[in-house]
């Protein structure tokens, strides 16, 4: 890649450069700025758009009864139940369990602190689920400005 | 100690390590490091998922380029992990006390300076962690332009992140620098251990692991196009999004070889840059070009397309690693070469 190649497009870096190298003109390597490059934000995009649908079935299954509210802040924290037992000191089982809405209305204060902890969900927001779809990695003055 | 400079880079371990080094006294470029601790790498292991995805990687195991680096550097060197996370807090705290900057292993998910488009359970990122302040940590972050602030608590809970790669907590940093290190000798163990490596027997490490990934690629035909554009994707932020500098790495790679060439006066190294940038060039346009257009659904290419355009890759960089070890330095190029590094000095 030469260095005036290199691309200068839309990208989710709001502002910031990334450095990459490049052929400068007296064909030796230098280091370049690049603000974003047309085909990896679509990549990045359309990875971020499938978490935003788990996050979005987690919350409606929430809504709905069908799993705990643990299952939406695990999809918001990017953790599969596997993570997050590692990370809370449980089996995957026990927190698969956790999942189930009615095995959930029975924890332990305890244990509940410990999912708050682990999750950065404050105590009483851990039982809050929002009422609407809302993005939760994408910026949405980026989808604004999108297409 | 002299004044931190903050550098930034394109991958955040070579830059890491950079930058301590320069820290110490011992100033190289990023490519430099990158090549000593040979930074370049494929692989493409079968059943290893992260968050559904299949691993892939185009640079070395986590930690390596660091402790390769050093050990050919002749650097000595500190790195430790902990059990115990109040333990890890205060040692990082006590080194800091005493004014020394540190590297350190984080979960990128927990540091909230990046866009939330970046944050994700990756725990392979490596920042260099420079002051404590009341609640809040000074940080040295190469992707960043600039140093930056996080709060404690953050930086608590990316440092003892758990799941793949658990950073447990590591922090590194050089304890003694040489004060005239080998440094052609380390660049030629660097080359030769890489491009050795790159040829790997094993099927999914190396250009085996590229060719490995072709077939895969075109063995996706019978999924559903959402998820075959889903891999595809995948496939692009690990070569372009993780901060390789281009091309996944292979950019970078050139910069080291072209500037090992002229530190050896090494023709073959010369011509081994351009030809890596070539390989780079075919990574970015012909693979990830037409991966991003089938993503958006323009243009002609189909998954075999792609899978050629791999193939293609893979041969490039094949008769490049061929080349490196056909025409490696010969041991005269040593002595002439320091002799002019020591009087360039």
């Amino acid at each position: 890649m030469r260095e005036e190649d290199v691309p200068q497009e839309k990208s989710f870096y709001q502002g910031h450069r990334r450095a990459c190298y490049a052929v400068g003109k007296d064909e030796h390597y230098v280091l370049a700025k690049s603000a974003g490059w047309e085909v990896e934000r679509v990549a990045t995009e359309q990875a971020l758009l499938e978490l935003e649908e788990q996050v979005e079935e987690a919350r409606q299954a929430a809504k709905r009864g069908t799993l705990s509210p643990l299952a939406y802040h695990f999809a918001t924290r990017q953790m599969t139940p596997k993570m997050a037992a590692q990370h809370v000191g449980l089996s995957t089982w026990r927190v698969k369990r956790h999942m189930k809405p009615k095995v959930y209305a029975q924890l332990s204060p305890e244990l509940k602190a410990r999912y708050s902890q682990v999750l950065d969900v404050g105590q009483e927001e851990l039982d809050r689920i929002p009422d609407a779809p809302r993005h939760v990695f994408l910026s949405d003055n980026e989808q604004a400005g999108d297409e | 100690m002299s004044e931190f400079r903050h550098l930034h880079a394109a991958h955040c371990e070579s830059g890491v390590t950079a930058s301590l080094l320069r820290h110490q006294g011992l100033e190289l470029s990023e490519p430099m490091v990158f090549g000593l601790g040979s930074g370049i790498f494929f692989f493409f292991p079968p059943l290893i998922k992260v968050m559904g995805m299949p691993l892939i990687s185009f640079r070395s195991y986590p930690g390596n380029i660091f402790k390769l680096a050093c050990r050919r550097l002749g650097v000595k060197f500190e790195r430790k992990t902990f059990r115990s996370s109040t333990r890890g807090k205060a040692e990082l705290d006590d080194l800091l006390a005493r004014e020394i900057p540190v590297g350190i292993q984080t979960n990128m998910f927990w540091l909230s300076y990046f866009p939330s488009e970046f944050r994700s359970q990756f725990n392979g990122h490596n920042l260099i962690a420079l002051e404590r302040g009341g609640d809040d940590f000074l940080l040295s972050d190469p992707m960043l332009e600039e140093t930056v602030r996080l709060d404690a608590d953050a930086l608590e809970r990316a440092r003892f992140a758990k799941g793949v790669l658990a950073p447990k907590g590591a922090l590194y940093y050089p304890t003694e620098v040489p004060s005239e290190p080998d440094l052609v000798g380390a660049v030629k163990k660097g080359v030769n251990s890489a491009a050795r490596r790159m040829l790997d027997p094993v099927p999914v490490i190396g250009v085996r692991g590229i060719r490995r990934m072709a077939r895969a690629v075109r063995s996706w035909k019978s999924k559903e196009a959402r998820k075959q554009k889903l891999m595809l994707g995948h496939i692009i932020r690990m070569q372009e999004e993780v901060g390789s500098g281009g091309a996944g790495f292979r950019f970078m790679y050139a910069a080291f070889l072209q500037e090992a060439g002229e530190l050896l006066g090494h023709k073959p190294w010369l011509e081994a840059s351009e030809r890596m940038t070539e390989a780079g060039d075919c990574w970015r346009s012909n693979f990830a070009g037409t991966c991003g257009r089938i993503i958006k659904g323009r243009g002609t290419g189909d998954l075999d397309t792609v899978a050629d355009a791999l193939v293609e890759c893979a041969r490039l960089e094949e008769e490049l690693y061929r080349f490196l070890l056909a025409y490696a330095p010969s041991k005269s190029v040593h002595s002439l070469a320091t002799g002019t590094a020591a009087a360039a000095r």
